[in-house]
C-alpha cells in the first residue's frame, strides 16, 4: 500500500462505503418499494382495478400485506446480517489485505442483498406474462410516431458508454493481454463483458420494439417506462467500464487495497442508476391507473 | 399522433389500420415526408401479429399513401393527401357489383361466376408464378 495512505484511512473509506451500501440495497430501496406498493394497494384496490391483480382471489390483500411484511422483515434481517459483519471486523481488528481479494465478500453480500430485489422482479415479470394471458382490452392504441434511440438519452452518453467501452479494451489488452498466465481469465472477462453489453443493446431493442411487458400500460407510461431502461442499461454499461478499469489500474499500480470498496461503490451506482431513476422517473402520481379499471381500459379516453 | 384498433369491429385489422393511416393523412396530423413506426414498433404497440402490420403497410403503399426507403424507414408518400382519398377497395367492390349484375342478367348461375372467377384467378396466379 502507499505511504499516502494509513491503513486507518483504508478502513474509514471501506467501512463507510460499506455501510452506505447496506442502507442503500437493504433500507432505503426496499422501504420504498414497499411504500410504493402500500400506496397502490391502498389507493387502487383490487375491486376498482381489477386488471392490475391477475391472481385476485379472497384474502389477497392480507395475503399481500404479510408477503410485504415478509420481504421487509428479510431485508431487515440481511441489514442486520451486514451490520454484524462490519462489528465483527471492528472487533476483530481487520486487516485490509493489501493484494485485494477482499472485494469476493463484498460481492458475497451484494449478492444475498441483492436476493429479495431479484425475487420482487421475478414475481413482476409472473404478473406481466399472466396480464397478457387474460389480456381483453377492446381497443388498442399505438403513436404513428417512430421510436428512436436518441429520443430517449442524450447521445453523448451513448458515445461515452462506446468510448468507455473501447477504452477499458484497449487498457485490459494493454495491461493483461493474451500472452498472460491466466490467459483463460482474460477471455472470459472479454467475452462476459462484450456479451453483457451486447445483452443491453438487446433488451433495449426488445422494449422499444417489442411487445410491452404490461399490455394494459398507457402509451406515455410505456414511453417513460422506454426511457428509463435506455438509461439504466447504458448508464450500466458506462459504470462498468469505469469499474473495470479502476480494478484494473489499482491493480496495476498496487492500490488492490482500494478493491472491496471499489466494487462496493460500484454497486451501489447500478443500484442508483437503475432502480433510483426508475422510481424517480416513474412517479404512482404520474401513471395512468385508469387502464387496470375493468370498463374503462378498453374505452378511447375523452379528448 | 395516436391510432386505436377495436379488436371487436367486424372490419379486419389490417383494413382498420389503413383507414386510420388514412385518416391521419386526411386530418393533417401526419403530412408528407413525415417518419412512421416501423412495423415491429407498430404491431408491438398494438399487440397485433407483425405480418397484419405489414399487410397493410403494404397495400398502403401500393396506393402510394407511404413509401419505404430502405433501412431509412417508412414515410408518408408526398401525394399522400389525394391518394388517400381513392379507395381501391370500394372501387373493387362497385365494378364486381355491376359485372355481376350483367352475368346475372344474362342468366348466368352464382356457380357459374364463382367456377369462373376461381379459374381465372388461378391461371393469371399461375402465369404470374
Amino acid at each position: 500500500m502507499p505511504e499516502t495512505f494509513s491503513q486507518l484511512t483504508v478502513l474509514a473509506i471501506f467501512y463507510a462505503v460499506f455501510l452506505g451500501q447496506i442502507f442503500l440495497l437493504s433500507v432505503y430501496f426496499p422501504g420504498k418499494i414497499i411504500k410504493r406498493a402500500r400506496y397502490v394497494l391502498a389507493n387502487f384496490p383490487p375491486e376498482d382495478y381489477p386488471r392490475l391483480y391477475p391472481t385476485y382471489h379472497p384474502g389477497f390483500m392480507a395475503e399481500a400485506s404479510r408477503k410485504l411484511g415478509f420481504y421487509e422483515g428479510v431485508n431487515a434481517a440481511i441489514a442486520v446480517f451486514g451490520l454484524m459483519i462490519l462489528t465483527g471486523m471492528l472487533v476483530k481488528g481487520y486487516q485490509p489485505n493489501m493484494k485485494g481479494g477482499d472485494e469476493i465478500f463484498v460481492l458475497f453480500y451484494s449478492l444475498l442483498q441483492a436476493i429479495p430485489l431479484i425475487y420482487v422482479e421475478l414475481r413482476e415479470f409472473r404478473q406481466f406474462r399472466l396480464m397478457r394471458s387474460t389480456y381483453a382490452a377492446k381497443v388498442r392504441k399505438a403513436d404513428l410516431a417512430p421510436r428512436h434511440l436518441f429520443d430517449f438519452i442524450s447521445p453523448l452518453y451513448v458515445v461515452l458508454a462506446v468510448v468507455l467501452y473501447g477504452l477499458w479494451l484497449t487498457f485490459f489488452l494493454n495491461t493483461r493481454g493474451f500472452d498472460d498466465p491466466q490467459v483463460e481469465e482474460v477471455y472470459a472477462t472479454l467475452v462476459l463483458i462484450t456479451g453483457m453489453n451486447l445483452a443491453y443493446a438487446g433488451w433495449i431493442a426488445r422494449v422499444m420494439y417489442g411487445k410491452k411487458f404490461d399490455p394494459y400500460k398507457a402509451q406515455a407510461d410505456q414511453i417513460k417506462q422506454i426511457g428509463v431502461t435506455v438509461k439504466t442499461f447504458v448508464f450500466s454499461s458506462i459504470g462498468i467500464s469505469v469499474f473495470l478499469m479502476l480494478m484494473q489500474a489499482a491493480d496495476q499500480y498496487n492500490f488492490e487495497v482500494f478493491d472491496p470498496p471499489l466494487a462496493s461503490l460500484y454497486i451501489q451506482f447500478c443500484m442508483v442508476f437503475s432502480l433510483g431513476i426508475a422510481m424517480k422517473m416513474q412517479s404512482l402520481d404520474d401513471i395512468d391507473f385508469d387502464v387496470y379499471r375493468e370498463d374503462k381500459a378498453s374505452l378511447p379516453k375523452e379528448a | 399522433m395516436e391510432i386505436a384498433i377495436n379488436i371487436d369491429d367486424p372490419a379486419p385489422l389490417f383494413a382498420q389500420l389503413i383507414e386510420q393511416i388514412k385518416g391521419a393523412v386526411l386530418e393533417g396530423k401526419v403530412g408528407p415526408g413525415d417518419a412512421l413506426p416501423s412495423i415491429r414498433q407498430l404491431a408491438g404497440d398494438l399487440d397485433m401479429n407483425s405480418k397484419t402490420v405489414a399487410k397493410a403497410y403494404r397495400l398502403l403503399e401500393r396506393d402510394s399513401v407511404i413509401q419505404t426507403r430502405g433501412y431509412r424507414g417508412t414515410f408518408v408518400h408526398a401525394d399522400a393527401v389525394a391518394n388517400s382519398t381513392v379507395d381501391l377497395g370500394a372501387w373493387v367492390s362497385s365494378t364486381f357489383s355491376e359485372t355481376i349484375k350483367t352475368f346475372r342478367n344474362a342468366g348466368v348461375t352464382d356457380s357459374e361466376i364463382r367456377i369462373a372467377f376461381t379459374n381465372v384467378m388461378n391461371k393469371q396466379n399461375n402465369e404470374g408464378a
